[in-house]
């Protein structure tokens, strides 16, 4: 019989994608692995067998016939990436072999894994941290090539370090607050209060660095979001095939032609990209278009950027500057699309007037920039790079081996409240309120920190009192 | 004396003994006090003071619950001072220098005088157990006395050794033999039995000091006596401590010796506080501090020694004489006796209930030192809820737990018995979670409504102490009503106090909460009320803490739920995947009631605890539970 608790059983999945390949690789964990992986390897029964040593075998079944050969990786208690007994079985890439030979583990004991249950467990028997654990997910699903470094470096606790750092800091002003408190009259040499507000400002600089990161963080990961929008007709769809570099979209002579959102992605200079075509905006009584057209504008609030389209040679109408002002307050860039159908010398008095119109615009969205412009044309195939290098260049210059970036949004509230928790602490320090007060507020940010490494607040503080101070009775 | 039929008997005579004695018997149970030593009753064995930060908290915390620690003090005291008094209220800490004899006498007093107690000189050898119930106990004169229930207070005593240099002799203090028989007894019945040490500095003489190169210490000239049932003006003329400091010389001297120190060569072993290091450990520690300040305290009124505060050592009489030499003022000091560390054993607490009693033996109370902790304060506390406990044992009646946000004595008891100890504990403000609200001015209003459930208290002394709160409540709503408004001259009148002019119309409550102001400028607004600092200094305090109390919960709030989360008895931890081997030990001695005790166990892992909970709700929940759902988006394998 099953152990009642899911945790104490032993748990088997496949850990290779499923389907053919030359090997596939099944994978087992728990206090019955090592008793599992015997029974369904006679050939190993009389072995000794050790811990990160590979054996090679045959795995067979309840009629004592072959199933496979099989190489079985053997990991003992504590040396394992659960924390728990387990081994990896390699075996031949054929699903049904692999079917098999997870039938014959279930028939033994092993029941199929959760999703993350690996990691979970590897969590739970103190193997990683909470960040190393989001960042094994981060890992997995990343799917460009800054993604997984920028999950590497999570995993590999840099990101923790990082955290640990302010952790460290936190605990020691706070020693420092707490021993002006409770050994008043021991003739300490109290720490000077700019000290104080000089650490804690730089700890605050330190989780506002975090903080910052998130948004790049969270971009490496899922990818950055562009939506297309404007009147129909300007070139919207064409502008996403040449991006995504395939036909995705329909495009026709008819305005009006796209009616839902389009989603595509591509991939460039590292960074993943999510494109959206939308429905161009127009007063209209189709009641398709007129849903297709409220879409557009919930997606352009969702998008990292947006790119407005507007037809070259009529500019920026009165109907664009309505459209324009409805967008919702982030970065938008302004491709003029059809420039090649104007002469060089319209094309400069045009890009001249847009430009004017864009600053007065600016006086009243001031996140709009004039020199976000740009003149493509659709039909042209390098508009692909020119707006992509538009896009990603605040991103070039990021370092991602180097940079601790946080991607999941738990890290990123936690920091915010213990970046708050912190400029309070400063604030109180500078108005000379009690450092009882102090102290408390301290400890909510220091709380929030905790909380991202699934720390506990425990004895540390006194810990580093005793160690820093000369304190007797 | 009938010897054979109490209600409680208490082992030992000490800060603890004494209150764990008085509780039972001023609740009408037959009490008996067996003490070693009938002339070291509530004996100061250490420093010559009550109080201090956090302890002073406890001090209060008990008196208003009935306990006798607080008035001795304040009867006694021959210097006073409220520390920390230039921060905030919270933190502040009542503390008395007191004539350690005449505390010693008034205690003894006290306890000769009281009702239904009785007094016993001689030795405990060994508990009687029945069925691993404690039934009473054997003296060393092999005599049985029986009782319902034995509380345990030995301090020091249980197995101590004295070291000076590198000689030993057995006892617990100077001029006091150890007991004997009652830790060995309770280790072989399974208990965990652990050493700590302490030390204490040398006596000197008082005509033996050039005082000229002192600096004399004032008290405070303002009273705040511990006990509610105090006078408010001193009972004793007050006296002078004073303060001088070791030189370079002197930690030369002491280097030069360390060979000698048993600390050093490893004869004791026994963890010692960390907080009050020997003068060995300071300059080794803190190697290029220069001087290390000492209080030199009198003893008493009319004694002739001076406690040489700070100075704690266990180094050979020889090197005591020469390094006290090198400290300003000393110079031809006279020791008349020498500074000394002991070593003693302790149950590791956490083999104990809240109450206090034994886990593994029924009827069977610790309370003070022998479970780890360090300071009298500590230990009466302690002393007082393990003979309540013991009293309502006996009468049927419910377990008396102090929680961590009502009193100090909470969290002292809970750390102890959840966390245990691994060297003398000592209590700090720091240690409560619930500091802004655990203050020494608001002690009544946390506890009286609890003392007259226990009963020890008169009704009278509670109705008066009704009075105050009840004040207190009025003044507070008084405060909400009065609304001043923001005419010209008002405001000319608030700016000359310094405080900024009203923008709209305030009440008093919310003007109060400024800083800068207090009560005598209510007055001047047309604030009228009693001008009686018991009532108004309590008051202003809550005013101006709310914001910050309010906080305060905020951050309580969020680990509350694991403190209202509570573990079943059934629980198998050995079941739960996830917990070491050393964790599951853990959790089974100490049993915890609730998931916010077991986190504050050492040596238990946050993942441990995350474990526990995620067990006890259950698999279907659990990735929900700890924030992790994303898992479930992850490939199964990895």
């Amino acid at each position: 019989m099953l152990p009642l608790d899911k945790d104490q059983q032993t748990i088997c999945a496949l850990a290779t994608p499923a389907g053919a390949g030359a090997i596939s690789v099944v994978r087992i964990s728990g206090d019955q692995a090592k008793d599992i992986i015997l029974a369904a390897c006679p050939g190993l029964k009389n072995k000794n067998i050790e811990s990160h040593k590979a054996y090679f075998t045959k795995l067979k079944n309840d009629k004592n016939e072959n199933i496979d050969e099989v190489v079985v990786t053997y990991f003992a208690d504590h040396k394992s990436y659960t924390g728990e007994s387990s081994a990896e079985i390699s075996c031949h890439g054929n699903p049904l072999i692999t079917e098999k030979i997870l039938n014959r583990l279930h028939q033994l004991g092993a029941r199929s894994a959760d999703r993350g249950e690996f990691t979970y467990r590897a969590f739970m028997n103190d193997k990683i941290d909470l960040v190393q654990a989001e960042a094994v997910l981060s890992v997995i699903e990343s799917q460009t090539e800054n993604a997984l470094k920028v999950s590497l470096r999570q995993l590999e606790g840099k990101t923790s370090k990082e955290f640990l750092a302010i952790e460290s800091e936190m605990i020691w002003c706070l020693a420092h607050i707490e021993a002006s408190i409770d050994f008043s009259t021991e003739g300490l040499d109290v720490v000077d209060q700019n000290i104080l507000i000089q650490k804690l400002k730089k700890i605050k600089q330190d989780l506002q660095k975090m903080i910052d990161s998130h948004k790049s963080g969270k971009i490496l990961k899922d990818g950055l979001k562009i939506v297309f929008t404007g009147q129909p007709n300007v070139g919207k769809s064409s502008l996403l095939n040449q991006i995504v570099e395939k036909e995705k979209a329909i495009v026709t002579e008819i305005a009006g032609t796209t009616r839902d959102v389009i989603e595509s992605a591509t991939i460039y200079n590292g960074l993943k990209i999510i494109v959206c075509d939308t429905a161009g905006l127009r007063e209209t009584k189709d009641v398709v278009e007129k849903i297709g057209v409220e879409k557009s504008l919930l997606e352009a609030a969702s998008a990292d950027i947006c790119i407005y389209v507007f037809d070259a040679s009529a500019g920026i109408t009165k109907d664009d500057e309505k459209l324009i002002l409805n967008i919702p307050n982030k970065k938008v860039l302004f491709v003029a699309n059809k420039s090649d159908k104007l002469a060089p010398h319209v094309l400069l008095g045009s890009r001249t007037e847009t430009t004017k119109k864009l600053q007065s615009l600016a006086q009243e969205k001031p996140c709009f920039d004039q020199n976000n412009l740009l003149f493509l044309s659709a039909l042209d195939q390098s508009c692909r790079d020119q707006l992509l290098l538009n896009i990603t260049a605040e991103f070039k210059n990021l370092d991602f081996l180097n940079e601790s970036l946080i991607s999941s949004a738990r890290q990123f509230e936690m920091s915010q409240n213990a970046e708050l928790a912190v400029s309070n602490v400063v604030l109180e320090l500078e108005q000379n309120a009690g450092s009882e007060f102090i102290a408390q507020t301290l400890k909510g940010a220091l709380l929030s920190i905790q909380k991202i490494l699934g720390h506990s607040f425990d004895d540390q503080i006194m810990d580093r009192v005793f160690k820093e101070f000369c304190i007797g009775k | 004396m009938n010897k054979s039929n109490f209600d409680i008997i208490v082992v030992g005579a000490g800060h603890a003994g004494i209150e764990a004695c008085l509780a039972p018997s001023r609740l009408g149970l037959k009490t008996l006090l067996v003490t070693t030593n009938l002339d070291r009753i509530g004996y100061m064995s250490c420093n010559p003071s009550i109080g201090g930060l956090a302890k002073g908290h406890m001090v209060r915390e008990i008196d208003v619950l009935g306990g006798q620690m607080g008035q001795t003090a304040d009867q006694t005291c021959i210097q006073f001072k409220r520390l920390n008094s230039s921060k905030g209220p919270a933190v502040r800490g009542t503390r008395t220098q007191n004539d350690k004899h005449l505390y010693s006498d008034m205690q003894k007093k006290i306890i000769s005088e009281q009702e239904n107690l009785s007094v016993l000189q001689g030795e405990v050898k060994k508990l009687i157990l029945k069925n691993n119930e404690c039934v009473g106990v054997v003296l060393h004169d092999g005599s049985e006395i029986f009782s319902k229930k034995v509380i345990i207070t030995t301090g020091t005593f249980m197995n101590g050794v004295m070291h000076v240099g590198l000689e030993q002799t057995a006892g617990g203090r100077v001029g006091d033999a150890a007991s004997v028989g009652i830790s060995d007894q309770l280790a072989s019945l399974g208990f965990v039995v652990q050493r700590l040490k302490t030390g204490t500095p040398a006596r000197l003489h008082k005509d033996s000091i050039d005082w000229s190169k002192t600096t004399p210490q004032v008290g405070d000239e303002k009273f705040y006596p511990f006990s509610f049932k105090s006078d408010r003006n001193f009972y004793l003329p007050q006296i002078l401590c004073y303060l001088s400091y070791t030189s370079e010389k002197t930690h030369d001297i002491i280097r030069a010796n360390l060979d000698k120190s048993p600390m050093y060569c490893g004869i004791i072993e026994g963890v010692g506080p960390r907080y009050c290091p020997s003068i060995e450990d300071k300059i080794t520690r803190f190697a290029d501090k220069i001087a290390h300040q000492t209080f030199l305290e009198p003893e008493g009124l009319t004694s002739d020694l001076i406690y040489l505060q700070g100075i704690s050592t266990s180094l050979p009489q020889d090197v005591q004489d020469q390094f006290l030499r090198t400290i300003a003022g000393l110079e031809n000091v006279k020791v008349v006796r020498y500074g000394y560390a002991v070593e003693y054993d302790f149950i590791e607490p956490t083999q104990i209930h809240h109450r206090l009693e034994t886990r593994p033996i029924k009827n069977l109370f610790l309370a003070g030192q022998i479970n780890g902790t360090s300071g009298y304060e500590e230990a009466a506390a302690q002393g007082f809820i393990a003979g309540v406990n013991a009293a309502h044992s006996v009468l049927e009646k419910p377990e008396f737990i102090l929680e961590r946000d009502q009193a100090y004595a909470g969290v002292l008891i809970d750390d102890l018995v959840t966390k245990g100890t691994r060297e003398p504990y000592r209590m700090f403000t720091s240690r409560a979670e619930h500091r802004l609200i655990l203050r020494e001015d608001n002690t009544i209003d946390r506890l009286s409504e609890i003392s007259r459930k226990l009963g020890i208290v008169s009704e009278k002394q509670l109705d008066e102490l009704n009075i105050i709160k009840e004040k207190r409540e009025k003044l507070f709503a008084d405060l909400k009503e009065k609304v001043i408004y923001p005419k010209a001259e008002t405001n000319a009148l608030i700016v000359s106090m310094g405080s900024s002019a009203l923008l709209k119309p305030a009440t008093a409550e919310e003007f109060l909460r400024r800083p800068e102001i207090n009560f005598p400028h209510l007055t001047a607004l047309g604030f009228k009320y009693e001008p009686d600092e018991v009532v108004t200094e309590a008051v202003e305090i809550q005013v101006k803490y709310s914001g910050y109390v309010k906080r305060q919960y905020e951050v309580i709030e969020q680990s509350k739920k694991m403190e209202n989360f509570e573990i079943p008895k059934s629980i198998q931890y050995s079941e739960i995947k996830g917990l070491s081997k050393e964790e599951v030990d853990k959790l089974n001695r100490v049993i915890p009631r609730t998931l916010g005790q077991a986190a504050r166990i050492s040596g238990v892992n946050p993942s441990a605890i995350q474990a526990i909970m995620v067990y006890l709700k259950g698999a279907d929940k659990r990735s929900k539970e700890l924030g992790i759902e994303k898992f479930k988006t992850s490939t199964a394998a990895q």
